[in-house]
């Protein structure tokens, strides 16, 4: 195996500044040199972002920063410092955290449920919580989401009885309860079979119509099959923002295959062929391959030992 | 960006601008009605209802006093907050103990206004126990013979306890999210009570209920600091429930202020209930109990003159009833000979435990001048006993020509029978059942003077020998025992007569005295 090389600066996109994601409207959330530790640990370092209407990929690997920028997002926890607006309003002030949480989905990474409450109730419950206090009108929106979710005939079941997907949608559909503008999703699909992951994925590309969707993920499919725009965190900092066919042109040209592992390239595996698929600086004649978002995200992360293979 | 989906147009509807307060009563009536469904609480409602319902529960169901009634639902509803205790308390755990906090943390309601609900959630519990109280006392109140009066005060206990334990399973739920926790604290009220709060010291009043007090004190003898001890409970009731908010974070200054103000409360309440009785009270008590002729009035009845508190006067016509039948079953002109029927009552000891309690019947102004002894009867009635008594004591007063008196006096004689058989004769001849299984181990039947209720007031007592000559009397026709009762009258009435010899002439063969017989003093 051979020693990976560093990533040349221009793969990747930190950025101190604010980096605009395309969008087709002004920016839903604004993110502007966020820091955060936990004791001694940096869990965001001068993080910039921003993104508008649509579906946005947060990638990165584990101890990324990701669900920590999401709970920042979400008003669960506030930074240390930097600036930022989520829908126009500061999370940081009282009234800018109230205002946000009445337009906001959330579904995080490990939801947990009340097992002894019905799908119906579960959702009910968060949609008195989100100010929802007219209660036929809020029954008829709990129908309607748990309708959208798929679990319309199931409203009436305790979450105890329900499978893995099935609560993950009693989530999303929690989190979409109220109609909200923004939407913030970590990890939806871990733990769900390909099936129920398709399944999710369309109820996702559903209901981000209109919305502004932060989805994290580790999943590069799911930001190939769903988002306009992705970032990349690691190590608590912006690695990349753009679009997923920008993600993946970052290794345009330095994907190869050959009968062996080439010893300079930073990452290399063998492929159901036989061949194997080398990413990095490919050496001079090499048979350069068709990048995916995967290749791209794997470089824009700068440190690939733990794909090599 | 682009405006909210028309696809739902009832979520913004739903969604009422500055609705924070309406969404925490939205929130408490959720969890209210989760509450009222919690098997917990129904369970302890269903055992609460029972406990009202039960035969026993008003064991003078069909001659309520209502001074004692009003309280007769408190215990059982302090069961039922412990129940309210665990239930709110997982339910304010829940989130934590789910994990569902990731969740709730971006919700609009922070966990002060939460907490607020879950508080407010505990209103439901509280009016489902006035409820089933104002049915209870209202069901006997309207009970043509109730006597007496209720306090509103008393009736509001019960239900402000489920609500006072509740909020402590609120307040526990805020300080931590162990389920562990409720239950434990429960058992360390429900020890703590039977042992502290059953003593006779003001640490009683500090508990949500009080039973120090016995039944039967007429009611502006009781005088219990029940208004007073309201104040306390709902003044720990908000202080508990502004401590249990703030801690989640609520305003400072508002929970602050309510504290205080609810903290006030708490100590008038402490302080003016521990200082009851009052010395204008006990001497009232004194008075009631040893010269009760001083605050009773008096009616005749043909030849009998009931004297009693003015608020029992519903129950003279019951008293006539059994006097009349005993007297019926005398001859003429002992049937008409004139007697004093005087309630007697044991104040003094009311809100005390410990004293052995007995009512004096001799008193300075009653003493043994013949006539002038009067035939006791208590202030309670209904229970299947008290009439029992009063026959007891009246045939007593018949056939000696003295009222009993306590010191459990043996009768040994054919004055014991004859006593025995015109009480028996006179009420239910099922109640010499009763009379049995209460017999000593020594063979005695104890009767008590004013019924089973009011036991401290003593009672006579009949040897085996006396009852097994009753027994074998109730073999024979009544109508020829009566006669020969009636016929025979001087000679079973003098004294020294013997058992064997009044069965001989009521016609029956009377077993042998037995040793233990012999071993009572007789008077």
């Amino acid at each position: 195996m051979s020693r990976p090389r560093p990533l040349p600066p221009s793969s990747a996109a930190p950025s101190a500044a604010p980096s605009p994601i395309p969008s087709s409207s002004a920016p839903t959330v604004s993110v502007s040199g966020v820091t955060l530790s936990f004791r001694n640990t940096r869990a965001l370092d001068d993080v910039s972002i921003r993104f508008g209407e649509g579906i946005t990929g947060l990638l990165g690997p584990n101890g990324a920063g990701k669900t920590t920028l999401l709970r920042i997002l979400a008003t669960a926890i506030t930074p240390d410092s930097g600036a930022l607006t989520v829908l126009g309003h500061d999370p940081r002030t009282v009234q800018g955290r109230h205002e946000i949480r009445r337009r906001l989905g959330y579904l995080p990474q490990n939801p947990g449920f009340h097992p002894r409450f019905t799908a119906f109730e579960f959702v009910d419950y968060v949609a008195i919580l989100k100010e929802m206090t007219d209660r036929q009108a809020r029954h008829q929106e709990v129908r309607r989401v748990l309708d959208t979710v798929g679990l319309g005939d199931r409203r009436g079941k305790r979450i105890s009885s329900l499978s893995g997907g099935m609560r993950q949608r009693v989530g999303l559909a929690a989190a979409l309860v109220g109609d909200p503008l923004f939407i913030v999703l970590d990890e939806p699909t871990v733990g769900l079979d390909p099936e129920q992951r398709l399944r999710f994925r369309e109820l996702v590309a559903e209901t981000a119509e209109g919305r502004t969707v932060l989805l994290s993920t580790h999943q590069t499919e799911d930001v190939a099959m769903l988002c306009r725009r992705v970032a990349v965190l690691d190590q608590g900092r912006v690695r990349f923002t753009g679009t997923p066919a920008e993600l993946a042109a970052v290794a345009e040209g330095r994907v190869w295959s050959s009968t062996e592992r080439d010893a300079g390239a930073r990452a290399g595996w063998r492929t159901g062929t036989g061949e194997f698929r080398n990413i990095g600086d490919p050496p001079p004649g090499a048979q350069v391959c068709a990048p995916t978002l995967e290749d791209g995200y794997l470089l824009a992360l700068g440190d690939t030992s733990g794909v090599a293979g | 960006m682009t405006a909210p989906s028309g696809a739902s147009k009832e979520a913004a509807r739903a969604r009422v601008p500055a609705g924070d307060r309406r969404a925490v009563l939205a929130l408490a009536r959720f969890e209210g009605l989760r509450l009222l469904r919690h098997p917990l609480v129904l369970t302890a409602f269903a055992l609460c209802v029972v406990w009202m319902a039960r035969p026993g529960a008003t064991t003078w169901r069909s001659h309520p006093p209502l001074q004692d009634m009003d309280r007769d639902h408190q215990l059982p509803l302090v069961l039922v907050g412990f129940a309210v205790l665990i239930a709110v308390n997982l339910a304010a755990t829940r989130a934590r103990r789910h994990g569902t906090d990731a969740i709730l943390d971006a919700l609009v309601l922070p966990p002060w206004q939460r907490t607020v609900a879950h508080l407010l959630s505990l209103l439901p519990l509280w009016l489902v126990g006035a409820v089933m109280v104002a049915a209870q006392f209202g069901w006997m109140a309207t009970r043509p013979e109730a006597v007496g009066r209720g306090d509103i005060a008393e009736l509001a206990t019960g239900p402000t306890s489920v609500l006072l334990l509740g909020v402590v399973g609120v307040l526990l739920a805020r300080l931590t999210a162990s389920a562990v926790v409720a239950p434990l604290t429960v058992l360390a009220l429900l020890t703590s009570m039977f042992v502290l709060a059953a003593g006779d010291s003001g640490v009683a009043w500090l508990y949500p209920t009080v039973h120090q007090s016995p039944s039967g004190v007429p009611t502006d003898l009781l005088d219990r600091p029940a208004g007073w001890h309201l104040l306390y409970l709902l003044g720990m009731t908000t202080l508990l429930g502004a401590v249990a908010t703030a801690v989640a974070g609520g305003r400072r200054r508002t929970a602050r202020g309510t504290a205080v103000a609810a903290l006030t409360c708490v100590l008038a309440g402490a302080l003016f209930q521990s200082a009851w009785p009052s010395g204008a009270l006990a001497r009232e008590r004194q008075q009631a109990t040893e010269r009760p002729a001083e605050v009773q009035r008096c009616q005749r009845l043909g030849t009998t003159e009931y004297c009693l508190f003015p608020e029992f006067g519903v129950w003279v016509d019951d008293w006539d009833r059994v006097v009349r039948e005993v007297r019926a079953l005398t001859p003429k002109d002992v049937a008409a000979s004139p007697i004093t029927v005087r309630q007697r009552v044991n104040a003094v000891d009311a809100g005390s435990t410990g004293s052995d309690g007995a009512i004096p019947f001799a008193t300075p102004s009653e003493g043994p001048t013949g006539s002038a002894w009067s035939v006791p009867v208590g202030t309670l009635w209904g229970s299947g006993t008290e009439d029992l008594a009063l026959a007891a004591a009246t045939a007593y007063r018949l056939v000696t020509g003295e009222a009993p008196q306590p010191g459990t006096p043996v009768m040994c004689d054919s004055r014991g029978v004859l006593t025995l058989w015109l009480a028996v004769r006179a009420t239910s001849e099922a109640d010499l059942n009763s009379l049995l299984d209460g017999q000593f181990s020594g063979g005695g039947v104890p009767i008590s003077l004013l019924g089973e209720a009011q036991l401290d007031a003593g009672w006579v007592v009949l040897r085996e020998h006396e009852l097994a000559v009753v027994q074998a009397l109730l073999d024979r026709p009544r109508g020829d025992v009566d006669r020969r009762v009636r016929e025979e009258w001087s000679a079973l009435t003098a004294p020294g007569t013997s058992s064997l010899r009044a069965a001989e002439l009521l016609g029956v063969t009377a077993p042998a005295v037995t040793g233990d017989d012999g071993e009572w003093n007789c008077r």
